[in-house]
């Protein structure tokens, strides 16, 4: 009849529900390693996948699930990324006139299915490529004329112009062609929406499961050609934010993290039984310029574009290059976590990678960038305290920002402030990713902070700049007709030395030139639970990162710490017991209070 | 005759409102200068071929009326989201039941709790408990429901780690008991939050309301019968001080789902709230139009159950 | 004593009587003299009861504290204190709770590749934070300081704009009645049902994101109760004796509106004014959280907004999370003292017994 008694039994038995949830909390064990049951890393990330679908393969975790799952013609050595025997054995034969690639395709090797994997497969997949257009794996193809297999062994590609794509190696994963032939033919849309869970593939692993925004899961091929892996089971867990991705490390919900932020790696250093691991990433940061809307800046049907006529001067270009801080930006954006970028070619590819020296590098200057200004007429008439154009107009930029990257908008806003320091009337704008992509087609912006993930071979960063990628993978339909004799001549020659030389003359040339600047490179910054698993290695030696290789190898050597896994020592979360204890008590002496009172009053009930 | 014809009135007003929200979302998105399919497209590019078979797809190219016929008829058609590409209705059911477990245990806790402050307060007029919960309050009332929990998640999650800093479970594969657990623990401080951010309100207007009614004449009557003060509030006060709370708690569920919005957010809680955070950080339009439409549907569906129960419970209000 | 009721007071000067409180003037006055001087008696009055709430003139002082700090931010920190490349040129050091600080070295060790971060006072003074630095490296009391500003302004000027709209339809409503006052009233319920972040989050992104817009998305969104509010009340006011009189007499819309209509409804209309700034403070904190602020200013509510972008919440970094929120919640306090306080002087009603 009376509310208080009810409530205050309400209150105690939630009292005593929680306290045996706070128990219970305690004693839970993570999914991570069960004794008794599979063998499974876990790894984290705040990245999820995007699609298994092969040919939707984009960006984030989507390459490490290809990596695991399906197998390449050619492998990339462990320690110096040079070609290595993968499906097919290095080196090919190669024909006297460049032109005709001959591969022996190994023996023994089953799909995830059961089916046996045939040099068919590899022709059907450079095939299927080539006549559906899958953007994503065309440029490694070379200027193929045909692809065929004569028998269940060997593989035949043909060339109409020479060139080292047979043996660079192709970054192309083989598909089953019993799964996919099904698909050849029809339109994108149709391709890429195939599902693929789980996904039939020749790899280390194979794709079992995959819950969108939670995880996916893989299951251990056990007669893997290259060894079978020392673990049953890969997990990735997609986390929302590093910061609970950096508590479930140290909980032991995961046992390995991927690309932490440097603020969150900063603080997982003193922890016990977690060892760090510092890589270069393969990543850059750039500053693009665009050009769409320059007078031979054009693809067939491209929109009038909209950049600044002022980024046409070299000189401009190279003063907005001068102003850039870019310790600053590895100081204060990455805390340190990067390197200070050159060239388009990522460092990590040290055959191909060209440094300049102390009088090359157009370092921090504002006083250069200032008379670069002044030299070209962009002076400041009305002093106002910003240029104008040289006819005496108005002049201002607009730095496109995407806020899903990490850094993106943090160098964004540093680089917008050292613009206007010299005089440049600069503007930040920040989209999503998706909008981006929208403005990017349209050719409607002045310049955006964003970044390109690089290749071990430096053809697929070259092609960025060429004028046929405009409308494609070029940022700003950059085209010079210098560059475009030199991309041609290294795309067709077989000569490796020949080739080396010409990708530095190609580098010097982009450096002077400006139609990008490269920020930084970022690091990789990952970490794992020593005292679960072992046996970590990188690819390449040393510089790599233990959780992103170019083959599955990386995870070949990972192994179990010891064969009991104990259960885990418990979730550091969870309110105390005395918390509850103290509750309680409080509760009851309220209730008593209040029963007190009841008791006196209803005395005199009606 | 006057309750069914009430009924009626109510029903059609909610109908037409819902046709003002929805031909609301469909120009305030047709201004959008984008082109939703170029935007579907994200890293793959289409040919202009490839690209108009998609606008021919959406109905994109029929004149503007005719897209509004279509849309008016399917208000449930909401399409691919364009960040996922995967269908609007897919990724909003996922989202559902967290929301309605946390915005559900909010608003039942914080009536609870105000309407018994709220009782206290009023019969305390005056007192310095009465006052000092005003001050509290009109405090809670003034902070921005987000930052609360940003400082509740500070202190018990991050410092104390008495609590989860974030999301719905912990585990995905536990079941049975611990999953309920699992659940529970990462929805307090949630749930804290948006309680103590409304109970303020609800307690304010069972004090005002409950105030009103004890300077009616019949309390006088009771009192002067010489009935003890707990019997006159309980057996004549407070039930027509419930009358409007009922309707303000239905009311207040709008703006319990808005302010699901930023706790979520700072919660990183996968629900409806954090859903439409995502889509304005994404500029995912067709998940906000979604968002939008639920947001008040939701609402103008309250807004008539609380006609209706007003109706119910007042005789005066249908005899209008 | 609530303010004189305007409709009691005559137009015409009365002869002075022998004791009826303090003598006219011998010279007769224009009615709009009578009129400002009645007007100045009341505010005085208004002005001696509002000193006696002690609600009211906390919330007052704490205003006008505030609002000076908003005027003198010059004086407390420059303006370039709230840009990243004037944290980055004097190397102010990242994330440092308050205290004396120096700036920040960083030491990469060659051979893991780890960033250690010491402090180094060589090259550099210790500077005082006295509420730490954010994740670029700014001081967190410039950027609250500069941020009193915007958020102040975009209170106000969101709420004139949001009384214009909304006192105006609600006096159309109320003063023509008939069907302008159905269209009106049915536009305002449907203004009222629908819920204003939805309505406000697709405001802004169609809209864009400026200072300008953010103002407009929360008027739009709170004209509603406004118009609600004054509507009732202005109905009341319209039936009264001396505006049939005004219109009998051959009074034009506009003047009976200015004269009559309006100076009555002024008392409400200025306690809702106070509790919309309060509002409109909070909307735009929501918004900014959000995202859905002007990205080139910074309000408390972006503040809020880097904040937990950069996971300070949950990294602990109480000093960058706790102080835009405390300043949000004491300003819109105060306006809520204060229009409270408004409100029980000028409503009879409320006021106890």
């Amino acid at each position: 009849m009376s509310k208080r008694p009810l409530v205050a039994v309400l209150l105690v038995s939630a009292l005593m529900a929680g306290v045996s949830a706070s128990v219970a909390a305690a004693q839970s064990t993570p999914a991570a390693s069960p004794s008794g049951g599979p063998i499974t890393l876990t790894i984290g990330s705040t990245y999820d996948l995007v699609s298994p679908n092969v040919f939707k393969a984009c960006c984030a975790l989507d390459y490490e699930f290809l990596f695991e799952s399906y197998d390449q013609l050619l492998n990339f050595d462990k320690d110096t990324l040079e070609p290595t025997d993968g499906l097919a054995y290095y080196p090919p034969e190669e024909s006297p006139d460049g032109l005709t690639w001959t591969f022996k395709i190994r023996t023994g090797v089953k799909w995830s299915d059961g089916v046996p994997l045939t040099a068919h497969d590899v022709a059907f997949t450079f095939n299927f490529i080539k006549d559906n257009h899958m953007g994503a794996f065309l440029s490694y193809l070379g200027d193929a004329k045909s692809f065929t297999a004569p028998d269940d062994t060997t593989f035949v590609w043909t060339l109409n112009s020479p060139s080292t794509a047979p043996i660079s190696p192709p970054w192309v994963p083989i598909v089953p062609e019993h799964i996919w032939s099904k698909f050849d033919g029809k339109d994108a849309k149709t391709i890429k929406e195939f599902k693929n869970v789980p996904a039939v593939g020749s790899g280390a692993f194979h794709l079992t499961d995959w819950k969108p925004g939670q995880y996916m899961s893989s299951d251990a091929n056990r007669d893997y050609w290259g060894g079978a892996p020392q673990i049953d089971r890969l997990v990735w867990r997609v986390y929302d934010n590093p910061e609970a991705l950096k508590l479930a490390l140290i909980n032991g919900e995961v046992d390995g993290a991927y690309n932490l932020p440097p603020a969150i790696f900063n603080q997982i250093q003193d922890e016990p039984n977690i060892t760090t691991n510092v890589s270069n990433a393969n990543y850059y940061d750039d500053l693009a310029f665009n050009f769409l809307g320059a007078p031979g800046a054009a693809y067939p049907g491209s929109p009038p574009g909209t950049a600044d006529p002022s980024l046409q001067s070299l000189d401009v270009r190279k003063a907005i290059a001068y102003s850039i801080d870019k310790q600053a930006l590895v100081d204060r954006v990455t805390l340190g976590y990067s390197g200070l970028g050159t060239t388009v070619i990522l460092p990590t590819y040290t055959q191909w990678h060209w440094q300049p020296d102390a009088s090359e590098t157009m370092g921090f200057s504002p006083e250069t960038a200032n008379s670069l200004l002044d030299k070209a007429g962009y002076k400041d008439k009305d002093g106002d305290g910003f240029r104008e154009t040289p006819n005496g107009q108005p002049w201002s930029l607009e730095v496109l920002t995407i806020s899903d990257l990490t850094y993106s908008v943090a160098e964004g806003k540093l680089i917008v402030g050292w613009m206007n320091d010299v005089g440049i009337k600069t503007s930040i704008k920040t989209v999503s990713e998706s909008k981006a992509y929208d403005l990017w087609y349209a050719g409607d912006f002045d310049m955006y902070v964003w970044g390109w993930g690089g290749d071990p071979d430096p053809d697929s960063t070259l092609q960025l700049f060429v004028k046929s990628q405009c409308g494609w993978w070029s940022d700003g339909c950059y085209s010079d007709p210098a560059y475009e004799k030199m991309y041609t001549e290294q795309h067709t020659t077989a000569d490796l030395e020949k080739r080396k030389g010409i990708v530095t003359q190609m580098q010097q040339f982009l450096y002077d030139q400006v139609p990008l600047v490269i920020l930084l490179y970022e690091k990789d910054l990952s970490a794992y639970r020593n005292d679960r698993f072992t046996g970590f290695t990188t690819q390449p030696t040393p510089v790599g990162s233990i959780f992103y290789g170019f083959g599955s190898e990386i995870y070949l050597g990972i192994k179990p710490v010891s064969a009991s896994q104990e259960t885990a020592s418990g979730s550091s979360t969870g309110v105390p017991v005395w918390v509850w204890i103290a509750l309680l008590v409080v509760v009851v002496i309220l209730g008593g209070a209040f029963f007190a009172r009841r008791g006196k009053s209803s005395a005199d009930t009606e | 005759m006057g309750s069914r014809r009430y009924l009626l009135k109510k029903i059609v007003q909610a109908f037409f409102t819902m046709w003002f929200v929805l031909t609301m979302n469909f120009f305030l998105f047709r201004i959008l200068p984008s082109n939703p399919v170029a935007n579907m497209t994200k890293a793959q590019k289409l040919t202009r071929a490839e690209s108009a078979a998609l606008v021919h797809e959406f109905g994109l190219d029929k004149p503007l009326w005719e897209q509004y016929v279509v849309y008016i008829t399917h208000p449930f058609s909401w399409g691919l989201s364009f960040q996922s590409s995967r269908p609007v209705s897919d990724v909003i059911g996922e989202r559902i039941l967290p929301t309605v477990l946390l915005v559900g245990i909010s608003t039942v806790l914080s009536t609870i709790f105000g309407v018994l402050i709220g009782i206290s307060s009023a019969w305390r007029r005056g007192s310095r408990l009465d006052v000092n919960w005003l001050v509290s309050t009109m405090t809670f009332y003034s902070m921005p429901d987000f930052w609360f929990g940003m400082m509740l998640l500070l202190v018990f999650a991050a410092t104390l780690h008495w609590f989860p800093i974030s999301g719905y479970i912990g585990d995905p594969t536990a079941t049975g008991w611990a999953h309920i657990v699992d659940v529970a623990r990462h929805l307090v401080l949630p749930v804290t939050t948006l309680t103590i951010g409304y109970l303020g309100e609800y307690s304010l207007i069972m004090r005002s309301s409950l105030i009103d009614v004890m300077n009616e004449d019949f309390v006088g009557v009771a009192r002067a019968k010489g009935l003890p003060d707990r019997l006159v509030r309980r057996r004549h006060a407070v039930p027509n001080a419930l009358l409007p709370i009922v309707t303000m708690v239905i009311l207040y569920f709008g703006y319990v789902l808005g302010g699901s919005v930023g706790v979520e957010t700072v919660f990183s809680y996968p629900g409806l709230g954090k859903l439409t955070y995502d889509a304005i950080d994404q500029q995912d339009y067709p998940v906000m139009q979604a968002m939008f439409l639920l947001f008040s549907a939701a609402v103008i569906i309250a807004n008539l159950i609380a006609d209706i129960t007003y109706g119910y419970l007042d005789p005066r209000v249908r005899e209008a | 004593m609530p303010l004189e009721p305007f409709d009691q007071q005559p137009v015409f000067p009365e002869p002075a009587m022998p004791d009826s409180g303090p003598p006219l003037e011998e010279k007769i006055r224009t009615p709009r003299q009578i009129t400002r001087a009645r007007r100045r008696r009341a505010m005085s009055r208004f002005w001696k009861q509002f000193r006696q709430n002690r609600l009211g003139m906390v919330g007052l002082v704490v205003l006008v504290f505030f609002i000076v700090i908003a005027v003198c931010a010059p004086l407390f920190a420059p303006k370039s204190a709230t840009t990243e490349t004037e944290a980055a040129a004097n190397d102010q050091p990242i994330l440092v709770p308050p205290g004396w600080h120096c700036s920040q070295k960083l030491v990469t060790d060659p051979e893991t590749g780890l960033v250690t971060r010491v402090e180094d006072c060589s090259d550099s003074a210790k500077v005082f934070y006295p509420l730490g630095t954010d994740g670029s490296g700014r001081s967190v009391s410039a950027l609250i300081v500069w941020g009193a500003r915007i958020s102040l302004i975009v209170g106000l000027v969101a709420t004139i704009m949001t009384m214009l709209i909304g006192a105006g339809i609600g006096i159309a409503g109320g003063f023509y009645g008939g069907k302008t006052d159905s269209i009106l009233a049915r536009l305002t319920d449907w203004f009222l049902v629908i819920p204003w972040i939805a309505l406000a989050i697709v405001l802004a992104s169609v809209l864009g994101q400026s200072l300008f817009n953010i103002i407009l998305v929360i008027a739009i969104t709170s004209w509603a109760v406004t118009a609600r509010l004054v509507r009732a009340q202005a109905l009341t006011v319209v039936t009264r004796p001396y505006v049939e009189r005004a219109r009998a007499l051959g009074a034009s819309n506009w003047h009976t509106i200015t004269r009559h209509v309006l100076p009555n409804l002024f008392p409400i209309i200025f306690a809702n004014t106070i509790l919309t700034v309060a509002l409109s403070i909070l909307a735009e904190a929501t918004l900014s959280f959000l995202g859905l602020g002007d990205p080139l200013s910074v309000s408390w509510g972006t503040i809020l907004e880097q904040a937990q972008g950069a996971g300070a919440t949950t990294g602990g970094q109480w000093w960058w999370v706790m102080p835009p929120g405390v300043a949000i919640t004491v300003v819109v306090l105060a306006f809520t003292m204060c229009g409270f306080a408004v409100e029980e002087i000028t409503n009879p009603r409320l006021r106890r017994r």
